[in-house]
């Protein structure tokens, strides 16, 4: 079994249900996203899928094994990676280093060689750079590499947070809202990253908000609603579900301005 | 550059070639002493600083691992007739497994709480100390016999600055290895954001457990080596009060920076001699002294002067 596969995953924190039985199969068809309102669960099944969490029932499947128990560090190294809504980054490092430190994830370094510095360091450290310069390259921050990450913009963190993704050269890719807070020009440009690295093969799962962003660039949309999924299919189909229109806008409200809505205007 | 930290070699030379005139500038034995007990504790604070300051942790019981140290070289030799050296190898072991079991449970704590975990262990080593008469001698401490080590016998100042300076030239190596690297990167990753650095593969739990072991034994052998020199340890060495100075050697000379460690030693262990002019109120001075550094260079010596200097240039 390829991909990853949810089995019935429920999520409960105390009484409440904040997922409810999802189900869902991922196999590496481009940019699959994940849309839905506020606390419909969306960073809580991504927090699932990366063993952040682990369900209160149901099954994680990747490439044919089950991921429960699995710590979060060793998701990396089975090759998913992921970004965070709110930026977690290595804010006293350069930006350069912030994607060595994921760079190097593939031979991680050990005390005992590296306290005497054995020359397997240095050309692990060789081969990591090459690496972290390639994942720099790909979102256009090569020329940021060695300025503080502190000192970035806004929008070019976002854009380091997918670099220091990309050098653990995933297979899946989870992205947590990467375009929310950036001005139109960023979310362009982030849409063609996303879509550029989608078409090498890489799998992504996008969490986003900019329905414009997400109509243009993704191959099929899974809507949550309160720990549901109530849509699964390409953006057209979604985007004229009766089930998803209720979701966002309540159910007094016609197609057409859903329609409209979710063409344009972020919901 | 295999095996040396090819980044900081300027800082290496220098420091070797005080290290190595520092002795012709000392008058008299007393001097020797205090200088061989900053050096020594020089090294340890170098290695709490890469738990502390890199790794962005607190511990407040590093001084019990200093007395582990010490207190194996004062009765290992003269209770059970083990050979000196024999005794430095078994008290660092004996560190190493302490602090790799403790490190598991009390490194899920983090801030406060940690601060808290970790003075307990000191206290409980302080305690033990203390109150096992028979074997530590209690709160009389214990005579430490002459450390042997092929047939020589390690005796006298000169000889004695030698291998704290060594010992600590050889800790400053490791440390700018670890931090000129890829597992430097690993701290100061967790440190930032342990999310982060889960998120790109980094074992959190098991780099903070095998940095503070490394820290530990550090400080443990440092124990060792000021019991074999001094000849007579009392359990102060391994009290809370010594944990407290360790962190303000860190804070002071600056967190993460290895030669801030370095000069925060010597600052924190000679400035007291240099007060005693003041008589009575040679605590207060040592106070207010300790604030103003705090408050005039924030980050600590060694990083705000390095702005200071950077900001001058550009």
């Amino acid at each position: 079994m390829k991909g990853l596969n949810l089995v019935d995953v429920k999520l409960n924190f105390g009484g409440l249900q904040v997922l409810d039985g999802i189900s869902l199969e991922l196999g590496s068809e481009g940019i699959c996203s994940l849309i839905g309102p506020n606390g419909a669960g969306k960073t809580s099944l991504v927090n699932i899928i990366t063993s952040a969490y682990s369900p209160s029932s149901g099954r994680v499947w990747w490439q044919g094994e089950d991921l429960a128990g699995t710590p979060p560090h060793h998701l990396a190294r089975l090759g998913i990676a992921r970004t965070f809504q709110n930026l977690e980054i290595f804010w006293t490092m350069s930006v350069f280093e912030n994607v060595m430190s994921a760079a190097q994830s593939a031979a991680p370094p050990r005390l005992l060689p590296s306290m005497f510095k054995l020359p397997s360091v240095i050309s692990a450290e060789r081969r990591f750079r090459t690496k972290a310069e390639a994942a720099l390259q790909r979102v256009g921050l090569a020329s940021y590499a060695h300025r503080d990450a502190s000192e970035l913009p806004y929008g070019h963190l976002k854009l380091l947070e997918i670099a220091r993704a990309l050098a653990l050269q995933p297979e899946l890719l989870l992205l947590d809202e990467p375009a929310a807070g950036c001005n139109p020009n960023e979310t362009e440009a982030i849409g063609a990253i996303i879509r550029g690295l989608a078409d090498d093969g890489i799998a992504v799962l996008l969490i986003e908000h900019d329905m414009k962003l997400v109509m243009s660039i993704s191959d099929r949309v899974l809507v949550l609603d309160r720990g549901r999924l109530i849509a699964d299919g390409s953006p057209e189909q979604v985007r004229r579900n009766a089930d998803v229109i209720k979701a966002y806008l309540g159910p007094d409200l016609s197609s057409a301005s859903m329609s409209h809505s979710m063409s344009g205007v972020p919901v | 550059m295999p095996f040396v930290p090819a980044r900081n070699l300027g800082f290496l030379f220098f420091l070797a070639a005080l290290l190595a005139l520092l002795p012709f500038t000392i008058p008299n034995s007393f001097v020797f002493g205090v200088v061989i007990l900053a050096l020594l504790n020089a090294a340890v604070a170098v290695g709490l600083n890469l738990f502390v300051g890199s790794a962005g942790q607190i511990s407040l019981g590093h001084a019990g691992f200093f007395g582990i140290g010490a207190y194996s070289a004062a009765i290992l030799p003269a209770n059970y007739g083990l050979p000196g050296f024999s005794a430095l190898v078994v008290g660092a072991a004996a560190t190493g497994v302490l602090s790799y079991v403790i490190a598991r449970p009390i490194l899920r704590l983090s801030g406060h709480y940690l601060a808290m975990a970790t003075l307990g262990v000191g206290v409980i080593v302080f305690l033990v100390i203390n109150q096992e008469i028979p074997t530590t001698g209690g709160p009389d401490g214990k005579v430490v016999l002459p450390l042997e080590v092929f047939g020589v016998t390690l005796f006298g100042d000169m000889t004695w600055y030698g291998v704290a300076a060594v010992f600590l030239f050889l800790v400053t190596v490791i440390a700018l290895n670890l931090l000129e690297n890829g597992y430097g990167r690993i701290l100061r990753a967790l440190h930032a954001s342990e999310h982060g650095a889960r998120s790109v593969g980094i074992d959190v739990a098991g780099a903070k457990a095998a940095i503070f072991v490394l820290s530990a034994i550090i400080a443990s052998l440092a124990g060792s080596f000021y019991a074999f020199y001094v000849g007579f340890i009392t359990p102060s060495e391994a009290g809370f009060m010594k944990s407290v100075e360790l962190i303000i050697m860190i804070v002071a000379g600056g967190l993460g920076s290895v030669g801030g460690a370095i000069l925060g030693a010597f600052l924190i262990t000679l400035l007291p001699q240099f007060l005693t002019g003041f008589h009575d109120y040679e605590q207060l001075v040592f106070g207010l002294l300790l604030m103003l550094i705090v408050i005039m260079l924030r980050k600590g010596i060694v990083p705000s002067l390095a702005d200071f200097v950077r900001r001058r240039a550009t």
